[in-house]
Formats: structure tokens, C-alpha cells, sequence
């Protein structure tokens, strides 16, 4: 009896005192989410096949309360680039890469380096930034074009090298970064493990590129299909009459 | 001044030549490391990297064929595994001595042919010469250098500093070192690539047997060739006639030639005459030499078309009482696509044939089986059938490049195509395995020839491909008589045609211009290069030398 009568009173006075807590904490995260703005710039270097992209991340307006957030949050950035069938990742130079400490980057699917563009599937490579120092910072990408299908009059193929996005991935406990952005599973990390990501916006002081690459002339079949297959002939016919005549 | 210096060059020591070879390559090991830190086009093959992270999964206890583009044996990858282990740079010091052993090998090969040929010469029994003390008695050079020294061979061994080499073995050296000191060889094993391994397994099957008459020994050793790098697969038909007992020039066939040298009757002399327009050092009995040879130059085509008809003639009444005139004359046939029942016969193995046979496949079942039963069928396609069907229609030298590129996009090629691009070389590679194959004195030109025609009709083709040829034209060059312009003027023709192609091909892939036609225009110079060179070599091939000729 005693009991069910002083339980309202107890439960009522614990939520009064944990009340202020609850909401003491909310208040202090809303405050403290990392207001972050990224611009992007991209360049593409080199000609011919093998390519390298440069992008130059900046981040606008952190300030240094939201700079020390970050440093002791343990927030992720990486940019996520989804490439077309015309150009590939070399996982092999990826991986040196990723020994010699020059970059942390995964690739999502089978890259095959051998193919042309038409046999070949595009695949998706994400790059990790340390967030360290991500008030400036350069990321390079080798990447490599394929051949493409020969078509009438040759000239050049184009290939478009699509946007990156920008993730952020902020793990559960800790500040989190301000706004809503749509989220989607990536991985995490060079291993490969899977997490929730948020795809943030950012400013892009670059357009869109395409890239050329050098494509055969099927206007050129006639000449170079008579004259490769006849030489064979006559390569191996020269040979024959050589040996008929030489000495044994 | 200059002859006196190469003189004395000729008289160095060859394990002088080992041990600085060696020093060479090390030194060129050292700059590549420097070379790599320091410039941003590697010195170091990609090749390399690929069998150093194959060695790391091989430690890891996984399956080398998790590295991409991993196309070779295991065995390549568990041999550098002390690259992770020991040093990065293992691997290129285990094949700079496997370049010192190939040296040694090619200088055994060259030393071997050449008594054989010595011993062809002398026309002497062969189980008499075999012994090589006689042997040395017999060899002509080395009698007259055994006069003027008192015995080389002697001396040597009382460690004399002044020994004198034999013309033999300066030939056998200058073999050696034109693979010891060549710029591409040394440059193949210090970047780390694995070619040369798969040359020296095929001069190991070639020393078996041509130097140890030991054909289940070299069977092992083809099937391990095969195993590591398929093309020694192209040999066999080769290495198969060399141990016909049709064979001309071989032990039978002399002591035949001898009998049958006595016992010539009127009729059949001019056919032996007709032989000797290709020895005729070893033909003193027959007086009407220098007249149908004389008459020979004067009008080729009639009188072989003469001697074709004597030679068949002849050739049925002595039918039944001597089949090595029909293996001798069988070329003849051959060439002429007259086709007999008799040659059915050379399809039969022998006992020798069949011991080579038997080594091959148990090596390669062996070898297959274990890296089947650890690696599965991955191991199977990266390693074998990879090659078989492999396609790439990226530029490379090939003379096929620019067709399959530009009909990789089309499904509906008629089979023509195909046809074409296979046919001439297989014919090639067939009648080159017969004709020099059943030569005793020519194997080593055989799988010359048969290299030549095998990397030039490939359909990818790739400056590593060009170690093969490297490998084994040291063996016979000293049966190729050629003037030192032509030697001259064929490499300069053959360097320039790849420099040649190596321009637009470098425009195209870092600068990105369209120079598909350039390329393949000079892929075509290249294969009538290779072509060219490829005929001189027959042209002047002389299985026997007749210094009275030259």
C-alpha cells in the first residue's frame, strides 16, 4: 500500500531531476555540430592514357571551436567517385599506393585493366581524407582510360568524368555535423566494412570534364585488314622460298 | 692496335667474364634502386611488383592469382618469396645468376655443336669420337694449337698464365659473352623480369640432349619449360625429329654415307655429288665434284629439276637398302610437296623419342597437378589457357595489333580472319621443325627459327617477348656466316624499326594523339625487319662450314 502510493511520487521526482539533463544535452549538441562547408576544385593532369586527378578540398568558415570539434570528433571524409565503363582505377597501383602511405582509397567492384571500355563495367573508388587537416587539402587519383570500340573515321572518344561526392561519416557517440543530408552505405575504411554515410554538399569551383581519348579508324579496315593478312602470307612464302633454295 | 687489344680479349678467362658480368649486374641492381627514389617512370619492371605481391599472398597462405593480372607459374612466385622475407631485391639478384648459368649453358651448347661438327667433318665413326680424348686428337685446330704449345689443354691444368685458348672455345666464349654483355639481357634481369628463367630451362633441355644424350632428362626439363612459360610447347615437334633416327648428319647416317660411299656405282654418282654441294669437304672420292658444281652455278633451276628426277629414280632402286637417303632426300620432297608413304614412318617414335615423351608429360602432369589441386582451376586459365586466348588490343608491336583492334567491337568476323592471321606461322613452325629438326648438326638453329617466327606472327607482342630469341641466337650464330656489315646493318635495321615504332607509340599513350595508323604502319616495318633478318639467317645458315667456300 505504502509503496503504490509513493511510486507516482518517486517516478514524478525522478523525471523532474533527470529532466534538466535530458534536456541540458540536447541543447549542447545542437550547439556544437560541426558546421561543415567544403569548395572542391578538380584538375585533371597528363594526356593520352594515363591520367591523374587532382582535387583541392577546402573548408569555409571553420571556425576554431568547430575546427577542435572536429580534430577530437571521429569523423570521417571521403570523396566517392563513380567511374564510367571508359575509365578504370588500377587496383594494383592503388594498393602500392596505399603501402607507400600516399593514399587511403578502397574500390567498390571488379576492375579488370585488361578490357576495352564496351567489355568493361564501371566500378566505384572512395578516397579517405584524414580529417586532420581538412582545412586544406590535396587528393591525387591516377586513374586510366580504356580503348574504346573502333568506330567510322576514328578521331576521338569522350569519356565523362563524373563529379565526386563528399562523405562524412560521424560514428554515433560525438559531435555530429550540422543539417540533414541524405545517407547511404559505403565503406568505412580501406578494409571494406560498412558504414552509414552522410552525402554532403559542397561547393564546386570546376565544371564537369570530359576526356578524349584516341579511338581507331574503321574507315582504315579495308587497308589494314588486306595488308596484314596478305603480308602474314607473304612473310611466311618469302620464308618458303628461301628454304627451298638454301643449303641444307 | 685494335686487333691486338680484341686478341686479347679473346684470351680472357671466361669465368673472368662470369664474375664481372655478374659485378655488372649488381651495379646496374644498385642504380635502379637509386633510380626508383629518385625519377617518377620506374626503373623496376611492373612485372616485378607483380611476383613480389604474388610472394606475399604465397606467405599469407593465399593464392598468388589474388594478385590482378598475376598470368605465371606459382613456382615463380614461392622463388622470391625471400623478397619479402630477405629484400626487395632478391628477386633481380636470383636473376642476374640465372643469367651466369644461362652463360654457362651457351657456352657448353656452342662447345658441344661444335665437336660434333668437328667430329662431322673428320668423318669419323661417332662411338669412336665420343670418347673425348680422341676426339681432341682428331680436331684439327687443336692439333695444330696442341704443336704450337705443347698441348693447351695440359698446360692448363699446371695453371700456366700464358694458356692459350682454343679456336673451339673462343668461339664457345664469344657465344657466351654476346648473352653476358648484352645491354637488353642485362637490362631484363636487373628490372626483375622472369624471361630469362624460362630461356634457361630450354637451354637446360637443349644441353640433355645435345650435350648428355639423356632425352628423358631433357623430356623433364621441356615439361617444366612448358609449365613455366607455354611457348617451349612450340619446340616439341623440334626436339621430337631431332632424336629420328631419320636424321641426317647423325651417326648413322655418316657411317651409312661411308658404306655408301664405297660401294657407288656409276649411276648413282652424280646423286652423291649433288650432297656435296653442300659438304663437299667430306667428298674426295668422287672426281666429278668441281664439274656439276660448276655446272650447278650455271643453271640452277635445270639441273634441279635434273637431280630431282635422278634422285627419285635413284631413290626407288636403293629403296629397300638404305633409308637414310631417304631421310636425307626427303627435304627435297618436302619442299617440292611430294608426299610419301615412307614418311609416315618418321611419325612412329623410337625408344629415345618415346623416353622424351614420357618425361615431358610426367614433369608437366606433376607440375600441373599440385598447383591444380592448391589453386584450382584459376591456376589453370591464369596460367595456361590465358595465354592461349589472349586478346589485347592495346598497341603493342604485333603486326595484328591495329586488325584486332579494330574488330574487336565487330561480332561478325568470317573465320577467314582467323585463318589467315594462325596459318602461315603454323606452317612456318611445322616445316621449320622438320626440315631443322631432322638436321642433327641445326636443333639449335631450329629453335631459333622457330622463336623468330614464333614472337614475329604473335598477336601480341611485347619487348619482353624478344628474350626468348636472345636467349638461344647465341647457340648458333657461329653457323651463320655473315659478313660483319650485314651483322651490322641487321641490328641497326632491327633497333631503328622498333625505335621507329616506339615514337607514335609513346604519342598515342601519354600524349593521347591519334596515331593508330602510324603504329601500325611501323608494326608492319617491324615485321618485314624481323622477316628480312629471319631470312638472312637461313640464307647463310651453314650446317657445314667449308672454309674453302667462304
Amino acid at each position: 500500500m505504502l509503496i503504490k502510493s509513493v511510486l507516482p511520487f518517486l517516478t514524478l521526482l525522478l523525471s523532474i531531476s533527470i529532466y534538466p539533463i535530458l534536456c541540458n544535452n540536447n541543447t549542447e549538441e545542437e550547439t556544437s555540430c560541426i558546421n561543415l562547408k567544403f569548395s572542391i576544385s578538380q584538375n585533371v593532369e597528363n594526356e593520352g592514357f594515363h591520367r591523374e586527378i587532382n582535387w583541392l578540398i577546402e573548408s569555409l568558415d571553420l571556425d576554431n571551436e568547430d575546427w577542435s570539434n572536429l580534430n577530437n570528433s571521429l569523423c570521417k571524409v571521403s570523396l566517392q567517385l563513380h567511374l564510367p565503363s571508359g575509365i578504370f582505377v588500377s587496383p594494383d597501383q592503388i594498393s602500392e599506393l596505399i603501402r607507400q602511405g600516399q593514399i587511403s582509397a578502397y574500390i567498390d567492384g571488379h576492375v579488370n585493366v585488361e578490357t576495352p571500355a564496351h567489355e568493361s563495367e564501371g566500378h566505384t573508388v572512395y578516397v579517405y581524407i584524414a580529417s586532420n587537416n581538412l582545412e586544406k587539402v590535396v587528393v591525387q587519383l591516377p586513374i586510366h582510360l580504356r580503348y574504346q570500340r573502333a568506330v567510322i573515321s576514328g578521331g576521338f572518344g569522350k569519356v565523362n568524368l563524373p563529379r565526386p561526392s563528399l562523405l562524412v561519416y560521424c560514428p554515433q557517440v560525438g559531435p555530429q555535423i550540422c543539417g540533414e543530408f541524405p545517407k547511404l552505405h559505403a565503406p568505412c575504411d580501406v578494409s571494406g566494412n560498412h558504414c552509414v554515410w552522410q552525402n554532403v554538399t559542397y561547393q564546386a569551383l570546376f565544371d564537369e570534364v570530359q576526356l578524349f581519348v584516341p579511338i581507331g579508324d574503321l574507315d582504315d579496315y579495308p587497308l589494314v585488314s588486306i595488308v596484314t593478312l596478305l603480308l602474314g602470307c607473304a612473310g611466311s612464302i618469302y620464308i618458303l622460298s628461301l628454304l627451298s633454295t638454301a643449303p641444307l | 692496335m685494335f686487333a691486338k687489344i680484341w686478341h686479347n680479349f679473346k684470351q680472357i678467362d671466361y669465368k673472368f667474364h662470369l664474375v664481372c658480368a655478374f659485378l655488372m649486374r649488381l651495379m646496374v641492381i644498385q642504380y635502379g634502386r637509386y633510380h626508383d627514389e629518385n625519377f617518377s617512370v620506374p626503373f623496376t619492371d611492373i612485372d616485378y611488383k607483380v611476383f613480389t605481391d604474388a610472394a606475399r599472398h604465397i606467405l599469407n597462405y593465399t593464392s598468388p592469382y589474388e594478385r590482378h593480372t598475376y598470368r605465371y607459374t606459382p613456382l615463380v612466385s614461392i622463388l622470391l618469396t625471400p623478397n619479402i622475407l630477405l629484400h626487395d631485391c632478391f628477386g633481380k639478384l636470383l636473376f642476374s645468376f640465372v643469367d651466369i648459368i644461362v652463360a654457362l649453358l651457351i657456352r657448353s651448347i656452342v662447345k658441344n655443336t661444335l665437336k660434333e661438327y668437328e667430329c662431322y667433318k673428320q668423318k669419323q665413326d661417332y662411338k669412336y669420337l665420343k670418347s673425348e680424348n680422341k676426339l681432341k686428337l682428331t680436331h684439327p685446330e687443336e692439333k695444330q694449337t696442341g704443336k704450337r704449345q705443347g698441348g693447351g689443354r695440359h698446360r692448363k691444368k699446371h695453371k700456366n698464365v700464358d694458356v692459350r685458348k682454343t679456336e673451339l672455345e673462343i668461339t664457345a666464349d664469344l657465344s657466351m659473352l654476346l648473352w653476358l654483355y648484352n645491354p637488353m639481357t642485362i637490362a631484363i634481369a636487373t628490372r626483375g623480369n622472369c624471361d630469362s628463367v624460362a630461356g634457361m630451362i630450354v637451354l637446360i633441355t637443349l644441353y640433355f640432349l645435345q650435350c648428355k644424350h639423356q632425352p628423358f632428362h631433357a623430356g623433364i626439363f621441356h615439361g617444366i619449360a612448358i609449365h613455366v612459360r607455354l611457348y617451349p610447347l612450340m619446340y616439341s615437334l623440334a626436339l621430337f625429329m631431332h632424336l629420328s633416327k631419320f636424321s641426317y648428319y647423325s651417326a648413322d647416317y655418316r657411317r651409312q654415307k661411308i658404306k655408301k660411299e664405297r660401294k657407288v656405282s656409276e649411276t648413282e654418282e652424280k646423286v652423291t655429288t649433288k650432297n656435296e654441294q653442300h659438304h663437299s669437304n667430306e667428298s674426295k672420292v668422287h672426281k666429278r665434284n668441281k664439274h656439276s658444281k660448276k655446272s650447278h652455278k650455271q643453271n640452277k633451276t635445270n639441273e634441279n629439276r635434273i637431280v630431282k628426277a635422278e634422285v627419285t629414280t635413284v631413290e626407288n632402286s636403293s629403296e629397300s637398302k638404305n633409308n637414310q637417303i631417304t631421310a636425307y632426300q626427303d627435304n627435297k620432297k618436302e619442299r617440292k610437296t611430294i608426299f610419301k608413304k615412307e614418311y609416315l614412318l618418321y611419325v612412329i617414335p623410337n625408344f629415345d623419342q618415346i623416353k622424351l615423351i614420357l618425361g615431358t608429360i610426367i614433369s608437366l602432369i606433376i607440375l600441373t597437378g599440385i598447383f591444380y589441386l592448391l589453386y584450382g582451376y584459376e591456376f589453370l586459365y591464369e596460367s595456361y589457357i590465358y595465354h592461349l586466348v589472349r586478346k589485347d588490343t592495346r598497341h603493342n608491336f604485333s603486326l595484328y595489333f591495329y586488325l584486332q583492334y579494330l574488330t574487336a567491337g565487330i561480332k561478325n568476323i568470317g573465320i577467314w580472319q582467323k585463318l589467315l592471321t594462325i596459318l602461315p606461322q603454323i606452317i612456318l613452325l611445322v616445316i621449320f621443325s622438320i626440315r631443322y629438326g631432322l638436321n642433327k648438326l641445326a636443333l639449335n638453329f631450329a629453335i631459333l627459327t622457330l622463336t623468330i617466327v614464333m614472337v614475329s606472327y604473335n598477336t601480341v607482342l611485347t619487348s619482353q617477348y624478344f628474350v626468348w630469341i636472345l636467349a638461344v641466337l647465341p647457340l648458333c650464330l657461329w653457323q651463320i656466316k655473315m659478313s660483319k656489315k650485314m651483322v651490322f646493318a641487321l641490328t641497326v635495321i632491327w633497333c631503328t624499326a622498333q625505335i621507329a615504332w616506339l615514337l607514335p607509340a609513346y604519342l598515342l599513350e601519354f600524349h593521347g594523339h591519334n596515331t593508330f595508323l602510324y603504329i601500325w604502319a611501323q608494326s608492319v616495318s617491324f615485321f618485314c625487319a624481323n622477316m628480312a633478318i629471319l631470312g638472312r639467317f637461313i640464307k647463310n645458315f651453314m650446317p657445314i662450314r667449308d672454309e674453302n667456300k667462304v
